[in-house]
């Protein structure tokens, strides 16, 4: 797994604290990966989604919602070899994450860089 | 003294040294500070989850009433109960039960919880997807009060008695 990158923004005031969190990951295995793990208090949404195929084949890359240990996949992209997929708000989930988001593919490496609110 | 009626803005209703009748009692307001929030995560449901607010920590302590407003977040349905409501003059809804989901705005969901014994809540939580996890979140004010013989002027939550004989405002 590739050095990960994060950055952490926080918005608003009070009890009404959203922080945005960025982050970029590259896989060198195949099978489900952790992403993002959500603080307890926070429920996260994922507002951008890029998945970057490294690999020399077409990649079936899952990202995979956790509500305390049982999982739900939400989303599935395809990703031609060597090329990317980008995802916007409207094309992903409107639903929250309230423990960990994970992805998993069939393909390695491939990367991806998401963007995601905590509420 | 204003009557009490649904607003939208978070702000507290009694100030000090006004009366509110709860439970048949009456109640002089001494000081008004902001609640302590509350905030519940419950995670991997995947069938009816009965949960007692008041062991999770949301509870008034003696001689403190606490209004509070709820938010529900998460793919679920939550029937809320207010336990211990019994009497014409407290309880939060007119009804003991509400159902609420995320939709429902917090100013409509707005309960008194008196000491330890009167309007502690409880909460059913049915999933709408599994798994769902839902967000509790009550954010309001804590009123500390003592009782008073019968006052001049009190006032009542409109939505538990509408109609009553008597004074008040």
């Amino acid at each position: 797994m590739g050095h990960p990158s994060l950055r952490v923004e926080v918005q608003g005031g009070g009890r009404d604290v959203m922080v945005r969190v960025s982050g970029s990951r590259t896989f060198t295995a195949v099978g489900e990966q952790d992403l993002l793990s959500v603080p307890d208090p926070y429920v996260a949404y994922l507002r951008r989604l890029r998945v970057t195929n490294l690999s020399a084949s077409a990649a079936t890359v899952k990202v995979i919602y956790y509500s305390g240990a049982m999982k739900k996949e939400v989303l599935t992209v395809l990703v031609p070899a060597g090329s990317s997929a980008s995802l916007r708000e409207d094309e992903l989930p409107l639903e929250g994450c309230p423990t960990k988001v994970a992805v998993s593919s069939d393909q390695q490496p491939y990367a991806v860089d998401y963007s995601a609110e905590l509420e | 003294m204003e009557r009490w009626f649904y607003s939208v803005e978070l702000e507290p209703r009694l100030k000090p040294r006004e009366c509110v009748q709860v439970d048949g009692r009456f109640l002089e307001v001494v000081e008004v500070r902001p609640a302590l929030p509350f905030d519940l995560k419950l995670v991997g449901i995947s069938s009816t989850v009965d949960v007692d607010l008041k062991e999770r920590g949301l509870r008034a302590l003696k001689d403190e009433l606490l209004d509070l407003r709820l938010r529900v977040s998460g793919p679920v349905r939550c029937t809320l109960r207010v336990e211990g409501a019994a009497g014409p003059v407290f309880g939060g809804w007119g009804a003991v039960e509400r159902l609420a989901d995320e939709g429902v705005s917090p100013n409509l969901l707005e309960v008194l919880v008196f000491g330890e014994e009167r309007g502690w809540l409880h909460v059913r939580v049915e999933p709408v997807a599994v798994p769902a996890w839902a967000r509790l979140r009550a954010e309001g004010f804590a009123y500390v009060v003592r009782e008073v013989p019968r006052p001049a002027a009190w006032a009542t939550p409109a939505y538990v008695w509408r109609s009553r004989a008597g004074g008040g405002t």
